[in-house]
């Protein structure tokens, strides 16, 4: 690790184990719908842009939608090998592996989503928290139970 | 003993991790250069049912003309088992799932489970693969075929 890295040593340690921290508790509150938690992971001014639903730029926005999306499904969200890298004391990217799945009844009917792709993310440091400001999800891969239509539509 | 402090040894630990993830995401995602670019030139892979891969270039070679635009890959890696051998050598076992699909067809020709024994070396302050062997513990060949 170079001298010209924006954080270093145990600065770095606690850095990266926090924002590793704040994702997992993201993907829990999602699969559990703890939705007071998932908006305080959030910075207000965070932006999402998710293939299954377009682009929100704000953490209400979000919530509205996210609340709305996931509520007649079950859904598992797994994260793996981060890839986190610091722009400054304060500003950090990261990339991460997922699968995801999804399960709902359409028509009386069971219904699957299987899906694999990558997180992009930003997180900033806030006060003493860090935060994501954005996630882009990309998937390479994704299949779903014949005739489902997914994402379900959303109900206003 | 390796030479290196705690806090030394914390953070090479942090960057072969973020090797092995850029490398399951290069796989993944069919990124060539990148995961050339993670290997050192000596890297030797050995993968059951394939002969040994002797250099970096002779393994892209193989891997290309194995994956590309052929088969859809899912490759994720869990729970890593690294030490050191000194500063600038270390050794990982990995956790691993893969799936790998035809890509025309979408059907699922293997889903497999293993582990990855790999060796790692810090050359001109990188740290890079330097040989990977997948030792799998479970390959379900076409588990969805239903003929």
């Amino acid at each position: 690790m170079s001298d010209l890295e924006p954080l270093s040593g145990a600065a770095r340690l606690l850095a990266i184990e926090e924002i590793c921290r704040l994702k997992a508790r993201r993907d829990r509150a999602c699969d559990t719908k703890d939705w007071v938690l998932y908006e305080a992971l959030h910075a207000p001014d965070h932006v999402s842009e998710n293939g299954d639903y377009g682009r929100w730029t704000s953490a209400a926005e979000m919530m509205v939608n996210v609340r709305k999306s996931m509520e007649n499904l079950v859904t598992l969200h797994h994260s793996h090998t981060p890839e986190i890298e610091f722009d400054s004391p304060i500003h950090a990217r990261g990339i991460w592996a997922m699968e995801g799945m999804s399960f709902w009844q359409q028509d009386g009917q069971n219904h699957w989503f299987q899906a694999f792709g990558h997180y992009f993310e930003t997180y900033d440091k806030r006060g003493y928290r860090w935060l994501f400001t954005s996630r882009a999800l990309k998937y390479y891969h994704s299949r779903r139970s014949p005739g489902a239509i997914f994402p379900p539509k959303i109900t206003a | 003993m390796t030479g290196m402090t705690d806090i030394e040894q914390l953070l090479a630990i942090e960057e072969i991790k973020l090797l092995k993830a850029r490398r399951d995401r290069a796989c993944d995602t069919q990124d060539w250069a990148l995961y050339r670019a993670l290997h050192a030139d000596h890297h030797i892979s050995h993968n059951q049912g394939h002969e040994r891969w002797e250099s970096a270039d002779v393994m892209i070679e193989n891997v290309k003309a194995l994956l590309d635009k052929v088969r859809t890959t899912v490759h994720h890696s869990h729970t890593p088992d690294i030490t050191f051998e000194s500063a600038i050598k270390a050794k990982g076992i990995w956790g691993m799932e893969d799936l790998i699909f035809d890509t025309d067809s979408g059907e699922l020709l293997l889903h497999g489970f293993g582990f990855y024994h790999e060796t790692y070396e810090k050359i001109d302050g990188k740290w890079l693969f330097t040989s990977r062997q997948l030792k799998r513990t479970l390959v379900r060949e076409r588990p969805e075929a239903r003929d």
